[in-house]
């Protein structure tokens, strides 16, 4: 089914592409959100993601590549974004006090909602976040991230270093102290 | 206590950053307008890249088409057999002529036939309702429910700033890169405006850089560029003869389509400026030069042998001539026209029409049968101009040119007219102000 669909995405199909829009916006808008500092520029994210995977679907040799091949314009796309940005940012890193009662760190992140991971990752400042997300998340090396963000290895390292001390930090204010299994 | 390693922790990070989905909001009418315009566009591509190569082939394929000195054999056979000369006691052995040219079929010129979406949005999204809630509008009723501005602002002060502070963080972080934008808040609540008019101002804060940008934008469009171009030309002549002189022009010495004989070239230095979204005028001083000999042979009756052949019958024979004469231009002169835009931001294709006079400059060498210093020509281009963004400020060009004279006033004497065309590949730069 969702091969056919892909077939039908190639020829333009714009009923097609409708389905197949809604079928990964769910999941492409999450990787968005993780990419961007708020819901809007995720939204503008996705929306210009969308666009170019439908002007470019006809590069993809098989359905079996698709999904990753769509994650990766997604991530291009959110990395454009950040270029464009980046003359304007001014970084603000605001906290939220959340009251998570001191325990097993598993507990912890078991009990943290997504919605909250995703506004502790937002409010990393924007290289480190993309950084973090690329190395952690994507599985970039450090080498690809310093081409796709033009930036030195050296640099890309210690955002990466930065995002989890920042991490951390938050962490540590919801009771995650000491990265190990309590007993 | 059993320790884990780091590794663990950021791995539980990942899985759950890797898994998290969220509905996003139904943007597909958005994406389906810039799909089926870029489907369109590529339409219009193709139809423009298949009219730019056609536009092309035409140009070089015009010397063919034309057969430059074809046209001036056959326009002279016609006016042989048309106009066969006849003296009292005899004919011209016409067979001579005739029989070679009867079955050149004249052939006529053919010479005149040649943010995008997503900036779009994102500016949108500044100026969306969410960007307009900085102060949840319950509590803008509330505040003004419970008395006037003043008193409010007073009481309220901080907690509006803190409201904007606290309770629309991704606006304050937003609004962080936008210092001008910040200013106005905080200004406006602070001094004496209503909460009301912290909207207000925040939109005018939003919009007006927009619109400046807007403006910034056409003024940009239809700023005055100046344009030099050099072009290479080969150039032909179409060629009439006089009728009535007695002198027939039989035959042309042609020096070949390609042949250096017929290079010529120009220079063209003006202004051009945009008069509507797709559409440039231009004016430019030209200046054109060639150096061209044109050779012919014709049979004159005034030199005519004459013989008897019995004692009333005379025959005679048409005197057969050959000569050349230096067809050499010095040209200055002005073009204006108009180009068309039809596709493409980096690379632009334009076509464009225009009409040129020039004057000649050259005084002919004593005996020579053609003065350029007298000569006066009007004509028409026909332009298709690939024009290559190179800096902000300047553009790099390629033009194929065709340019024909509809107006020819000559100083010749010769016994045809001429009306010389050429075409050519030029190159040139624009320089935007």
């Amino acid at each position: 089914m969702n091969k056919e669909l892909f077939e039908r995405c190639k020829q333009n199909d714009s009923k097609a592409q409708r389905m197949l829009y809604d079928l990964y916006k769910a999941k492409l808008m999450g990787l968005c959100r993780r990419y961007t500092r708020n819901r809007d520029d995720a939204q503008d994210v996705l929306q210009e993601a969308f666009i170019r995977i439908f002007s470019k679907i006809h590069q993809v040799e098989s359905f079996d590549k698709m999904e990753g091949w769509m994650k990766s314009i997604t991530v291009h796309v959110a990395i454009d974004q950040y270029h464009k940005m980046k003359r304007l940012d001014q970084q603000s890193y605001t906290s939220k006090t959340f009251d998570i009662p001191d325990s097993d760190y598993r507990t912890i992140l078991e009990n943290l909602t997504d919605e909250y991971l995703i506004s502790v990752i937002n409010d990393l400042p924007e290289g480190c976040r993309l950084v973090f997300n690329m190395f952690e998340v994507e599985g970039y090396s450090h080498q690809e991230i310093s081409t796709l963000l033009k930036i030195s290895e050296g640099t890309s390292r210690s955002q990466l270093h930065h995002a989890k001390y920042l991490l951390k930090q938050r962490f540590n204010r919801i009771g995650i102290h000491r990265y190990e299994k309590l007993a | 206590m059993k320790n884990l390693p780091e590794d663990t922790f950021w791995k539980s990070i990942k899985t759950q950053l890797e898994n998290y989905s969220e509905q996003p909001r139904d943007d597909w009418d958005k994406i389906a307008a810039v799909i089926s315009k870029a489907r369109r566009s590529d339409r219009w591509g193709m139809a423009s890249d298949i009219f730019s190569w056609a536009g092309l082939a035409i140009l070089l394929l015009l010397p063919w088409m034309n057969g430059p000195y074809g046209e001036v054999t056959a326009a002279l056979a016609d006016a042989i057999v048309e106009h066969p000369q006849t003296t009292k006691s005899g004919t011209f052995e016409e067979n001579e002529i005739t029989c070679r040219d009867k079955s050149y079929k004249p052939e006529v010129s053919t010479a005149d036939q040649m943010n995008s979406n997503r900036d779009v949005s994102h500016k949108g999204r500044r100026l969306s309702g969410r960007d307009a809630s900085i102060i949840p509008q319950n509590k803008i009723d509330r505040i003004l429910d419970q008395g006037g501005a003043d008193r409010i602002i007073k009481n309220e002060k901080e907690n509006i700033v803190a409201n904007i502070l606290s309770e629309n963080k991704s606006i304050l972080i937003a609004a962080k890169s936008e210092e001008r934008f910040v200013n106005i808040v905080m200004d406006t609540v602070v001094k004496t405006d209503s909460p009301r008019v912290v909207l207000e101002k925040k939109e005018e804060a939003l919009i007006k850089p927009h619109k400046e940008g807007r403006e910034n934008k056409n003024r940009k469009k239809f700023r005055p560029s100046l344009y030099a171009i050099v072009t290479p030309f080969m150039t032909y002549q179409k060629i009439e003869p006089i009728k009535g002189d007695d002198i027939n022009v039989y035959s042309l010495e042609s020096p070949g389509i390609f042949s250096a004989e017929r290079f010529g070239w120009s220079g063209e230095m003006g202004f051009q400026m945009g008069v509507h979204r797709k559409i440039d005028a231009f004016a430019a001083l030209s200046y054109y030069q060639q150096d061209q000999t044109i050779s012919y042979r014709y049979h004159s009756s005034h030199l005519a042998d004459v013989w008897a052949v019995s004692d009333r019958s005379y025959s005679l024979k048409a005197g057969e001539v050959r000569r050349g004469f230096g067809y050499t231009m010095k040209n200055v002169g002005v073009s204006l026209g108009f180009l068309y835009k039809i596709q493409g931001e980096k690379l632009i294709h334009k076509m464009g029409a225009g009409i040129q006079y020039q004057r000649g400059l050259s005084r002919s060498s004593s005996g020579g049968s053609y003065d350029n210093s007298s000569s006066n020509y009007i004509g028409y281009q026909l332009i298709y101009r690939m024009e290559y963004g190179w800096t902000s400020r300047m553009n790099f060009f390629i033009q194929p040119t065709f340019i024909r004279s509809i107006v020819a006033s000559e100083e010749l004497k010769e016994p045809f007219t001429i009306k010389p065309y050429r075409a050519g590949i030029g190159f040139g730069v624009v320089y935007h102000f």
